[in-house]
């Protein structure tokens, strides 16, 4: 747990050190790819915590998720229509049913489980 | 003893977590760490650039910048079109001025000729009077032939405009025996006549005095001639008006 946490903020120091900047153009793709990320990290979590942790399903969640993301994005860019949006929202709520879920393996323990 | 149990079992937990990291937890933390470089990198992006202004806004700005970029493309054009316009007309003013600066020559010289202008420059003064009394006769007497004469030889050696006692000599003026006095332009003059001749003073100098010339002829009369060149010559307008009643005017090649 504390190895994680310490790799996060490790990648914060890094990316602060290096001086690194997108161009602006991709910024809107740079949003999307991180939303999936943070997706197959918490869906990747929580499958670790349940003691269901693949490192190949994750790794593929991780490159595809990002992948498909921006894929859609930039289709969304060709059509004229904002279908990240779309990737946003699905991301966006599988992130906090993520979260819900690591929440109750975390913090609540198995005696005061109502199943 | 029940503290020293829960003192015992967080330390029991804290053992556990820190423990070596497992294989999926080391798998997630390149995920973490690679999540927040990108976190950090977009913040940066967002915040340097154009954390104010959302992409969409972006696009629209940068679709007017490419409209004000024709429309500046096209100005630039219009501007080049007009100033070779206004080349043109500076090129067709330089004509015009020209002409308009030959025309006021023209007229310049045809008022000098005229004499309806004062005019300066250098030449020589005649002063002529009658010989000193007691020499008796007509010779003795400046005559509007002499003064003719004088005048004369004044045109002759290039003199540009001729004055006797202030009146200018024109193209209509009279110079002639009235009595005792002399009539030029309709005023009567009398002695000392003073001719004026405006043009090269050396020329008309030279012309006058010469040996035989009328300036010697005129000293054999008795009659007191002077001849000065001047740099500097004063000659007033023909002021009289003038009425043309039978001439009309043609123009050229008629």
């Amino acid at each position: 747990m504390w190895f994680i946490l310490v790799c996060f903020i490790l990648g914060m120091f890094a990316a602060y050190f290096f001086p690194i900047e997108m161009p602006f153009v991709y910024s809107k793709y740079m949003a999307v790819v991180i939303l999936a990320f943070a997706d197959s990290f918490f869906g990747a979590f929580k499958s670790g915590l349940e003691g269901k942790f693949s490192g190949w399903q994750a790794i593929t969640g991780f490159f595809g998720n990002s992948i498909v993301a921006a894929g859609l994005t930039y289709t969304g860019d060709l059509l004229g229509i904002d279908l990240y949006i779309a990737a946003v929202i699905l991301f966006g709520i599988r992130i906090f049913n993520n979260i819900t879920s690591i929440r109750h393996l975390l913090f609540i323990p198995p005696s005061s489980k109502y199943e | 003893m029940i503290g020293e149990n829960k003192a015992h079992r967080i330390q029991e937990k804290v053992i556990h977590s820190i423990q070596p990291p497992k294989r999926w937890e080391l798998i997630l933390g390149i995920i973490a760490f690679i999540l927040g470089f990108f976190i950090v990198v977009q913040y940066r992006t967002q915040k340097d650039l154009f954390h104010l202004i959302p992409t969409r806004q972006a696009e629209e700005m940068a679709g007017l910048l490419k409209e004000a970029e024709n429309k500046r493309l096209d100005l630039e054009r219009e501007l080049f079109v007009s100033r070779q316009k206004v080349m043109d007309l500076q090129s067709k003013l330089e004509q015009e001025k020209s002409k308009n600066v030959s025309i006021g020559e023209e007229s310049k010289k045809i008022e000098l000729l005229a004499g309806v202008t004062p005019v300066k420059g250098p030449g020589v003064i005649v002063t002529v009077k009658d010989a000193k009394n007691g020499q008796e006769g007509n010779a003795s007497l400046v005559h509007d032939e002499d003064l003719l004469r004088i005048v004369n030889e004044l045109r002759a050696g290039g003199a540009e405009a001729i004055g006797i006692n202030d009146q200018r000599l024109v193209a209509i003026s009279e110079i002639r025996c009235a009595g005792p006095v002399v009539l030029v332009n309709g005023v009567r003059l009398a002695p000392p006549f003073v001719i004026k001749g405006i043009g090269s003073s050396e020329i008309l100098y030279n012309s006058l005095t010469m040996s035989g010339g009328i300036v010697d002829y005129l000293k054999l009369l008795g009659i007191r001639v002077s001849v000065e060149k001047s740099d500097s010559l004063y000659i007033p307008a023909f002021n009289a008006n003038i009425q043309i009643n039978y001439a009309t005017l043609l123009n050229k090649g008629e």
